[in-house]
C-alpha cells in the first residue's frame, strides 16, 4: 500500500488512477462491444491472436459483451492500429493489458487471489508471450516475402477498393517492418524467428508442467492471452505448417489449448 | 607457450562507479565478469570501426558477435555459462523476465536519456561528446538522438502526444521496477547467491538510470526509494568491478576533501557573514551621516551651555 501511494506522489500514474476513478467500482456496462476486423476475410494472424486472447479473458471472467466485425475497426480504435477494443459504457479500452486492466477495475480480476510470486510469474511470463510470439506472427505475416504476397496482401487490402487496397498494404507493411527492425528483428532469418518460438514454447511448457492451468486449477490472464496466441498459430493456415508444427511439439501446451477450446468455446454449441 | 584466445571488447569509458556509461556494452562486461571469461577491454570509445555505429564490439577468434544470443552461445562453448545450475523452471523464468526487462526498461532509459529535453542538452550530449574525438564528437550524438527518438516514436506510434508516451513509458518501467524488487528480496542476486543472465541484463538498464547524474527524473527518484535493488546495484559493483567502485570511491573522497579543505582555507574577511555585517556597518554610517546633513538629528550646545551657568 505504501507503495501505491509513493506512485501516486509521483505522479506518474496519476492518470491511470484517474481513470480507475472516474470509472469507479461497479457494474460491468451492459451492451458491451468487442470491435473486430472480419473473421473470415480480413483478418490477420496477430491480430486474431490478440482478439482471441481478449475474448478468451472476457469469457474466463464471465463478462457480458457482443463481437461486432467492422471492416476499419482498426481506424475507429482509440489507439490507433491497436485492435481488439471495447466501447464499455462511456469508455473505449483496446488491447489486451488495458482491457485486462479495466476489468479490474470494476473489480473482476483471474490474478486476484495470486500471491506475490505467482503475480511476479504472470507478469513476466505475459511480457514473454507479448513480446515474443506476437513479434514472430508479425514476422510471418508481413516480413516473410511468400506469406505476404500470397496470404497477407489479398486479405488485407479485401476490404478496400482498387488504388487503396495497394496503398494501405504498402503502408501498413512499411509500419510494421520499422517495427521489427528497432526491436532487431527485422535482420532475422525465418530460422532464427522459428527458433525463437521455439524457446518461448520451451519455456512455456516447462512453466506449466503437467498443471492444469498455469496457476493450478484456476485459469489467469496468462491462459488467456497464451490460449489467444497459440490456438491461432495451430488454426491459421499459412504458407506450410513448421510454425504450428514447433507448437505441436508440445504435448502439454497443445492439451491446454484443447482444455480451454472445450470448456469455454464448445459449450455454445451444445 | 600456447594462449587461449581473448574475448575482445570495444567499449564506452565508465563513469559514476560503472564500468561504461552505455547499458549495451554494461550488459556484455557484466557478462563477462559474471562468468569469469578471457577477457580484453578496450575502452576505445571510438565506434568509427564498428558495422553498426554501436559500441560495444565483440569478437572471440576474428569473429565478431553481434548481439546477445551470439555471444551467449560462444560463452556456451567454452563451457563458461553463468546459468548452470538453474533448474528448467528457472531458466524459463529467466527468459521471460529478461523480455520483460528488455521490453518495458529499454525505452524507458532512452526516454530519460533522450527524450527529455533539458537532459538530452546537458547530459547525455554533452557525456558522448567528451567521450568522443574530435570529428566524431560532432557527428555521434546526434545519430543517437535521432536513433533513440525513432525507435521510441516506432514502438509508440499509437500515442500522440511526447506527454502520454512518457506517461506510458514510465508506468511500465516503475510496474516493472516494483515487481523486480519485490522478486530480489533480500537475496543477494535474483537466483540465490550467484548472479545470472538475469542479473547481468537487469544491471545494464537500471545501474546507469541510478547512478547518472541526471536532474528531475521520476525514475531515478523512484528508483531510489527501492532499497533492495540500491543495495543490489551497489553489491554487483563492488564485487564484480572493483577497479571502478574504487576509483569512483576515491574520487568521491577527493572531491569532499577537496571541498571541505576550501571550507577550512576560506579566511575570515572572505566569509558572507563578515562581508554582510560590513556592508550593514557601511549604510549606518552613511545614513547617519546624511540625516546629520540634512537636520534630522542636531547637536546643540545649549545643555552645556545651561550646565555651566
Amino acid at each position: 500500500m505504501s507503495k501505491m501511494t509513493d506512485l501516486q506522489t509521483s505522479g506518474i500514474l496519476a492518470k491511470e488512477c484517474l481513470r480507475t476513478q472516474i470509472c469507479g467500482e461497479g457494474e460491468w456496462p451492459k451492451n458491451t462491444v468487442l470491435y473486430q476486423p472480419y473473421e473470415t476475410e480480413q483478418i490477420l494472424l496477430p491480430d486474431n491472436s490478440k482478439c482471441l486472447s481478449v475474448k478468451t479473458f472476457l469469457k474466463m471472467a464471465d463478462l457480458e459483451f457482443i463481437v461486432e466485425a467492422r471492416e476499419n475497426a482498426e481506424y475507429m480504435s482509440p489507439h490507433r492500429g491497436k485492435v481488439p477494443f471495447i466501447k464499455a459504457g462511456q469508455f473505449l479500452v483496446a488491447d489486451f493489458e488495458p482491457i485486462v486492466n479495466f476489468a479490474q477495475s470494476k473489480g473482476y480480476s483471474l490474478s486476484s487471489n495470486l500471491d506475490e510470486h505467482q503475480k511476479w510469474d504472470l507478469r513476466v511470463y505475459m511480457a514473454l508471450v507479448n513480446n515474443v510470439l506476437l513479434n514472430a506472427e508479425i514476422y510471418v505475416t508481413w516480413k516473410h516475402e511468400p506469406t505476404y504476397n500470397d496470404l497477407t496482401k489479398p486479405r488485407y487490402g479485401s476490404v478496400y477498393s482498387f488504388p487503396l487496397n495497394h496503398w494501405a498494404t504498402y503502408y501498413k507493411r512499411c509500419e510494421m517492418l520499422s517495427h521489427l527492425d528497432v526491436l532487431d528483428w527485422k535482420k532475422k532469418s525465418l530460422d532464427e524467428v522459428f527458433k525463437e518460438v521455439e524457446k518461448i514454447c520451451e519455456s512455456l511448457s516447462n512453466f506449466l508442467g503437467d498443471k492444469k492451468y498455469f496457476f493450478n486449477e484456476k485459469p489467469t490472464e496468462l491462459d488467456a492471452l497464451v490460449f489467444g496466441h497459440l490456438f491461432s498459430i495451430i488454426t491459421t493456415p499459412l504458407l506450410n505448417n513448421r510454425f504450428a508444427a514447433i507448437i505441436r511439439a508440445y504435448d502439454n501446451l497443445v492439451q491446454l489449448c484443447v482444455r480451454i477450446e472445450t470448456e469455454f468455446y464448445q459449450s455454445r454449441f451444445l | 607457450m600456447f594462449k587461449p584466445p581473448l574475448l575482445e571488447v570495444e567499449s564506452w569509458k565508465g563513469d559514476w562507479g560503472l564500468p561504461s556509461i552505455d547499458y549495451k556494452c554494461l550488459e556484455v562486461l557484466a557478462f563477462a565478469r559474471f562468468t569469469n571469461a578471457p577477457i580484453n577491454i578496450n575502452h576505445s570509445n571510438n565506434p568509427f570501426k564498428s558495422v553498426t555505429g554501436h559500441l560495444p564490439v565483440v569478437s572471440y577468434n576474428k569473429r565478431l558477435l553481434m548481439d546477445r544470443d551470439g555471444l551467449i552461445d560462444c560463452l556456451d562453448k567454452l563451457n563458461l555459462s553463468p546459468d548452470c545450475g538453474l533448474t528448467n523452471l528457472q531458466l524459463a523464468e529467466e527468459h521471460a523476465a529478461i523480455s520483460m526487462i528488455d521490453a518495458q526498461l529499454e525505452p524507458a532509459l532512452l526516454f530519460s536519456w533522450w527524450m527529455d529535453e533539458s537532459n538530452c542538452l546537458n547530459f547525455t550530449k554533452p557525456l558522448y561528446r567528451n567521450a568522443l574525438k574530435f570529428p566524431f564528437n560532432w557527428y555521434y550524438p546526434n545519430v543517437y538522438e535521432k536513433e533513440a527518438k525513432h525507435k521510441i516514436y516506432t514502438l509508440y506510434n499509437h500515442l500522440e502526444s511526447d506527454n502520454d508516451i512518457m506517461t506510458e513509458i514510465y508506468a511500465e518501467a516503475i510496474k516493472c521496477m516494483n515487481s523486480l524488487e519485490g522478486r530480489l528480496g533480500n537475496n543477494f542476486y535474483f537466483f540465490g547467491s550467484h548472479p545470472t543472465l538475469l542479473d547481468a541484463v537487469a544491471y545494464s538498464y537500471l545501474g546507469p538510470l541510478l547512478k547518472a547524474p541526471i536532474n528531475g527524473n521520476k525514475l531515478q527518484a523512484h528508483l531510489k526509494t527501492c532499497k533492495n535493488l540500491c543495495i543490489w546495484i551497489d553489491r554487483i559493483t563492488r564485487e564484480y568491478f572493483k577497479i571502478d567502485w574504487q576509483a569512483h570511491k576515491c574520487n568521491e573522497k577527493k572531491i569532499l576533501e577537496e571541498s571541505r579543505q576550501q571550507m577550512n582555507v576560506v579566511p575570515w574577511y572572505k566569509k558572507e557573514e563578515t562581508k554582510n555585517i560590513l556592508i550593514g556597518l557601511v549604510t549606518m554610517v552613511t545614513m547617519v551621516i546624511y540625516s546629520f546633513k540634512i537636520g534630522l538629528i542636531s547637536v546643540s550646545d545649549t545643555s552645556d551651555e545651561e550646565d555651566e551657568d
